[in-house]
């Protein structure tokens, strides 16, 4: 069966984790690369936690370190400072890693200027790296398949009232990829309350053993980490989801309301142009049965 | 004994003072101009990469030329051809050169002369920050490496295309902050001082109507710059008019250090969509607590950079 190739932008949290790890045990995709970014200077940590992932998961993956920093000044400062110490993760072996002198843009480049209209990128993390790529080779963005970013959100936001945390961490950076032509699917807040797992069922899991099936069972905490295995879903499961496309752009200014993915969903708008497919719905079933069917086959793949 | 040539790249968006500046930096022969790069901005940028282009072989520049960004990093791209014409050269065709734009984006031409240079190279941005600022979002190191970068843009009291806003930086306001915040030497050179930095009537009259290729070009365009000025401004002396040119007074900075006085100071970028997007707040009394990232010029001797434009023309009386 034919897999789509993907490059994959991870920061590091459990939720980002996850979906890496899902990428990789899911038949219908090829990660060809991840780009880190994090915390100011945590882009290298997060590379570090990627190579002992890749350890673990005992596969070879191209890693590259992007820029870190947000595009405006603005949100530096929360980007230095920061509530969450960071992550342990006991449980990944160590790894070597030596940080690659090529930007993570310039990879991402490469890659699909080799195969072009194939490759699938991931954000699911502030969308940093992806700014930077639209930046730096802006005739390459409609060259992507497509780019399913897990952020945002039309009617809600998780880390203020309005702003999803991936968005709300950079939003100059959203509101340059938002603008670029890549072809986006936004899975966000839209999709919170299909995106969860009952005790029972996570325990179901980590019981029924396997390396695989055990570290999705651990990273699976909460919806946040969900909603970013969501949209690897999207990806292997396009048929399942409920997608309608709108114009969206982004929040810079309002004082409530900065970092927020601002969507037209009603009245009419004859300027404004479509850019976004926004995932609706998804039936929590399915996505619970998919996690559950990839950490498995991927199982079986390692111990046979 | 003869100094070395230093290092220069130009990113500039040509603009009847951005060919001026150019027209100065080559004149003064101190440095080693490696190449001229562009974007959109006073025109739109097929406009701006033809004009440098075109305008290097005019002079007997040989260098890569290379066209850079075509928008702002957020925004759509305006410009401003009530000032220079629809091509940026007020009307005026340069005669075609035969040498094509280099293959490579402005901001991979400027980190590859960054590195080649070894720390030395200098950069005279007269135009929106945008090249610099892809540059140095792709390589951050390469704020060590350069030398220094020269700015034509923001102001210390009022703007020219809103109330504090200068038209580089309000063109790009994001890209001047990642630029004023990637830690480069940098210094300003603000329209409180380009407007003191006006060529003496009379130098620059003689000056313009001297022999030669190159300066009958720079009389048709400041034809065009007179009239436009005189139809907002009625009163104009159209035999006496002299230009007020930014990007050649940024450049002049460079030629001769005592030309500008300069202050450290911080300085913050207003990015936000309000009255004051594209401000260059200069943080005098330090209350910020902000480093002072920005070497800002006061003040600038008129009488020297009359002197500079003298030398510009003999420097071209006859090419």
């Amino acid at each position: 069966m034919h897999k789509k190739p993907l490059i994959i932008d991870v920061d590091g949290s459990d939720g980002s984790l996850l979906a890496l790890v899902l990428a990789c045990a899911s038949e219908e995709l090829s990660v060809e690369g991840v780009t880190c970014t994090g915390r100011w200077g945590a882009a290298d940590r997060t590379a570090v936690t990627v190579a002992r992932l890749c350890e673990y998961l005992q596969i070879e993956l191209p890693i590259y370190v992007g820029n870190g920093r947000p595009l405006c000044s603005q949100s530096h400062l929360v980007a230095q400072t920061g509530e969450e110490p960071p992550v342990e993760r006991a449980f990944l072996p160590p790894a070597e890693f030596l940080c690659p002198p090529q930007p993570a843009a310039e990879f991402m480049a490469e890659v699909i200027r080799g195969r072009v209209g194939e490759i699938c990128l991931a954000a699911v993390a502030p969308l940093t790296d992806l700014a930077d790529l639209a930046i730096a080779y802006p005739q390459l963005c409609r060259e992507v398949d497509r780019v399913v970013i897990a952020g945002g959100g039309t009617v809600r936001g998780d880390r203020t009232p309005a702003a999803e945390h991936n968005i709300w961490c950079d939003p100059e950076a959203a509101q340059i990829v938002f603008r670029s032509g890549l072809p986006l699917i936004m899975c966000g807040t839209d999709v919170e309350t299909s995106c969860y797992m009952c005790p029972t069922e996570r325990s179901g899991l980590y019981d029924r053993g396997g390396d695989i099936g055990r570290l999705v069972a651990e990273l699976a905490k909460d919806a946040a980490c969900l909603r970013r295995a969501a949209a690897i879903y999207v990806l292997c499961r396009p048929d399942e989801v409920n997608l309608r496309r709108y114009p969206v752009e982004i929040d810079l200014n309002g004082a409530y309301t900065r970092g927020s993915t601002v969507a037209l969903m009603s009245g009419y708008y004859p300027d404004k142009v479509a850019n976004t497919d926004v995932v609706l719905a998804l039936v929590r079933q399915r996505f619970v049965q998919w996690l559950f069917d990839t950490a498995a086959s991927a199982d079986r793949r390692r111990q046979g | 004994m003869s100094r070395a040539k230093r290092p220069l790249i130009i990113d500039c968006d040509p603009g009847i003072d951005d060919f001026v500046a150019i027209l100065l930096a080559h004149s003064s022969q101190q440095f080693d101009i490696r190449a001229i790069t562009t974007l959109g901005g006073n025109v739109r940028p097929e406009y701006t990469a033809a004009n440098a282009r075109d305008t290097a072989a005019l002079i007997g520049l040989d260098c890569a030329v290379g066209a850079g960004a075509q928008t702002p990093l957020m925004g759509d791209l305006i410009t401003a051809e009530y000032v220079h014409g629809p091509t940026g050269l007020g009307g005026v065709q340069l005669p075609r050169a035969r040498r094509e734009l280099d293959r490579r984006p402005a901001w991979d031409i400027l980190y590859d002369e960054a590195c080649r240079c070894r720390g030395k190279l200098e950069i005279a941005a007269l135009g929106p920050l945008t090249n610099v600022a892809i540059m140095l979002r792709k390589h951050p190191e390469a704020a060590f490496m350069i030398d220094k970068l020269h700015i034509m843009g923001g102001s210390t009291t009022a703007g020219n295309h809103s109330a504090y806003g200068e038209f580089n930086i309000w063109e790009d306001p994001l890209a001047a902050d990642i630029v004023f915040t990637s830690g480069i030497d940098l210094r300003m050179v603000g329209l409180n001082c380009t407007a003191q930095g006006i060529c003496a009537a009379d130098v620059w009259q003689s000056g313009i109507h001297r022999p030669g290729a190159v300066l009958s070009k720079l009389r048709q365009m400041m034809d065009y710059s007179a009239e436009q000025t005189r139809s907002w401004r009625p009163d104009t002396d159209i035999l006496h008019y002299v230009p007020e040119l930014p990007d050649a007074v940024a450049v002049a900075g460079m030629i001769d250090d005592t030309l500008l006085r300069c202050r450290r100071y911080p300085v913050l970028i207003e990015v936000s969509g309000t009255p004051s997007v594209g401000r260059t707040l200069v943080d005098w009394d330090g209350v910020s607590g902000r480093p002072r990232n920005c070497e800002v010029a006061l003040q600038v001797d008129a009488a020297r950079i009359t002197e500079l434009y003298r030398q510009m023309f003999a420097f071209y009386e006859e090419r």
